[in-house]
């Protein structure tokens, strides 16, 4: 997935877009003082692909306007895939803008921009993988995304089904797979590429058990792959509580109500949450974005010893990760709310 | 000065030689990252002091490390006398080929058994910044104690979870300067007097660190959430990169899942090579740690005044 687009012109930054969480600014800094050796060395290649701990830096060079496009995806994202988007890219870019940088009176318009570059982070196929065993919620929580009419009947998914999602104006394929042991041969091959990885489990014991499974899957052929646990019908009483299901499959985990159409909103904020999408995407994901701005400001008044305004905060983000399906999390500071009010006593 | 033998192990392209060239030579991870260096022929030898020693590291080339494993000549030569055996192994060959990594590490035990070398093996789990993981505490957690079911031996090995990420780079600092502190005789006088300290008390856990802000001892009682322990590394760092910061208001911090009661004391005054003394508790109060560090100042005191 296309996490950021950088333009970088005379070693300024000229246009910047964030999608999802990538290089911060001393970070990039770092990146791009070595970028730049290697991209105008004398025979260096003009465009070029570089792995950068969890990112692949690609990049093209203008060399004649000293000019670098550099894309920031995820390590699953190939380079034959990002090369042309790259050319592209430039050749559209320069198309616009050549004559403006040559004359030195280069005016970015992003309005002209963003849309281009939105495109390419749907060409680069940004793509979400429901898997699970039969009868768990996979086709209920697609159809629900796609806010198609809630199946109150299991029809089973023969092979697999993919829709497209839309997180604000980015598009997102959705592929959900087909849960029974009869189609497992395909499982390999549908995960292929999956930028994140829901597994969607019923909250039962057994269920869960059996959906370790699916973890060996996704670490053979998707390793570098963002997954979570959503632990689906937790209105039903049987069903184990969220960090029950968090501490026995290690893995981050969200409860999740498939069948009340009113939790659309709510899924599409967890693939957000998982991708670590930038908080401007969508207006959706306002709930994420103060969470984390809480969770600074707590931050801030414990290190100032300002614990009354520190346990104030710590519940304020504990409802909202309730919001977000974030059990676990919102015990955890109801906890720590708790243990700072009887320290004050 | 007393001289140590370390050897450094592991497969190729894991990172051994970038390792030692950024912690040892200054090197910048983010040059090498980009631009991998070439393998490494033979074995390479150099000597770095560290503490109240001298540190002689052996890097092995990954490239003839099944012949390592093979040859007995070999092994004498390159284990003898090393303090320490470190298995360097990264996250992704983890995970897609677990097996092969605990069959080097199981016969390297063998080997050290075998030859009574005596040497302490330590794993480093690299590349660790791969693991993307809102839950990455528990998760390192997990991993590292399914690592020690898995080799299914005698002893438990110690694992630090390593990676060269600038946002992670005290990860390699902290598991390099932890793993030869063991050889100092003066970290270990102190983690001794630590150790008997906290004996009894419950969910807490002390720190030394140095001047350059590496851990060097790390102690705790066994009952200590060690999921919360790599949010402490992080926040002990952060604390080192900002002296100027007062940590007078810092009566509590939040360790991942966790909020812990904290008190950090300067003891660099016994001796040069510590720094600061951190306690994080669970359970205990301020008051209970700050007794704790007046015991362990005044047994300070007797042994370098």
């Amino acid at each position: 997935m296309l996490r950021q687009i950088y333009i970088i012109l005379n070693d300024n930054i000229i246009y910047q877009r964030n999608y999802a969480k990538g290089l911060d600014d001393s970070l990039f800094t770092n990146v791009y003082l070595n970028i730049k050796k290697a991209a105008f060395a004398k025979f260096a290649d003009v465009i070029r692909s570089y792995e950068f701990f969890e990112f692949k830096l690609s990049y093209i060079v203008e060399k004649s306007l000293n000019l670098i496009f550099l894309f920031v995806t995820g390590l699953g994202d190939e380079f034959k895939n990002i090369k042309p988007q790259l050319s592209d890219f430039r050749k559209e870019f320069l198309d616009f803008y050549h004559d403006n940088i040559k004359e030195n009176n280069l005016k970015i318009v992003t309005e002209i921009l963003d849309p281009i570059v939105d495109n390419i982070h749907r060409n680069l196929k940004p793509k979400i993988s429901i898997v699970g065993f039969s009868g768990v919620g996979k086709t209920t929580t697609t159809k629900l995304i796609k806010s198609e009419e809630i199946p109150m009947q299991h029809i089973p998914t023969i092979t697999g089904e993919v829709a497209t999602i839309k997180i604000g104006k980015l598009h997102f394929f959705l592929w959900d797979f087909a849960g029974q042991d009869q189609f497992d041969f395909l499982w390999e091959k549908f995960i292929r590429g999956s930028d994140a990885v829901l597994l969607m489990t019923d909250s039962t014991l057994e269920n869960l058990e059996k959906s370790k499974y699916f973890f060996l899957l996704v670490n053979k052929e998707v390793p570098y792959a963002r997954l979570a646990v959503i632990a689906n019908k937790q209105d039903l009483p049987e069903a184990m509580k969220v960090e029950d299901i968090e501490r026995l499959m290690g893995t981050k985990t969200y409860s999740f109500i498939a069948i009340d159409p009113n939790n659309r909103p709510k899924m599409i904020r967890i693939i957000a949450d998982l991708l670590d999408m930038d908080a401007k995407v969508s207006p959706l994901l306002k709930p994420i974005f103060e969470r984390d701005t809480l969770m600074d400001k707590a931050q801030k008044a414990l290190e100032l010893g300002e614990f009354n305004e520190t346990v104030e905060i710590f519940e304020k983000i504990s409802n909202i990760c309730l919001e977000l399906g974030d059990d676990s999390l919102a015990i955890e500071l109801q906890e720590k709310a708790d243990k700072l009010r009887s320290f004050l006593g | 000065m007393i001289t140590k033998r370390v050897a450094l192990v592991g497969k190729p392209e894991v990172g051994k030689t970038t390792i030692k060239k950024v912690i040892f030579e200054g090197e910048d991870p983010n040059e090498l990252v980009l631009f991998p260096l070439e393998a490494t022929i033979g074995i390479k030898y150099s000597v770095h002091e560290f503490m109240d020693m001298k540190i002689s590291l052996l890097d092995t080339p990954g490239q003839s490390l099944p012949i390592l494993l093979q040859d007995e000549e070999k092994q004498i030569a390159s284990f003898e006398n090393t303090g320490a055996i470190i298995y360097i192994f990264d996250y992704p060959t983890w995970i897609t080929d677990s097996q092969d990594i605990i069959d080097d590490i199981q016969t390297l035990y063998k080997i050290n058994k075998k030859h009574d070398f005596g040497s302490k093996i330590v794993l480093f789990l690299h590349k660790v910044d791969l693991l993307i993981d809102k839950k990455i505490g528990s998760r390192l957690d997990l991993i590292g104690k399914q690592i020690n079911k898995q080799l299914d031996l005698p002893e438990d090995f110690p694992i630090y979870f390593t990676s060269l990420h600038p946002n992670l780079i005290y990860t390699i600092y902290n598991a390099i300067s932890d793993t030869f502190s063991n050889f100092s005789e003066d970290s270990s006088k102190l983690k001794e007097i630590i150790k008997k300290t906290i004996k009894h008390s419950s969910k807490t856990i002390c720190f030394v660190s140095n001047r350059e802000g590496n851990l060097i001892i790390q102690s705790s009682s066994p009952d200590f959430d060690t999921t919360t322990l790599y949010y402490l590394y992080e926040k002990i760092y952060q604390f080192s990169k900002t002296p100027e910061q007062p940590l007078s208001n810092n009566k509590f911090i939040n360790a991942g899942s966790k909020l812990l009661c904290m008190i950090i004391e300067d003891i660099g005054k016994f001796h040069p090579s510590f720094k600061n003394l951190l306690f994080f508790s669970e359970t205990l109060k301020e008051n209970d740690l700050n007794e704790f560090i007046n015991e362990i100042e005044k047994e300070l005191g007797q042994i370098y005044n």
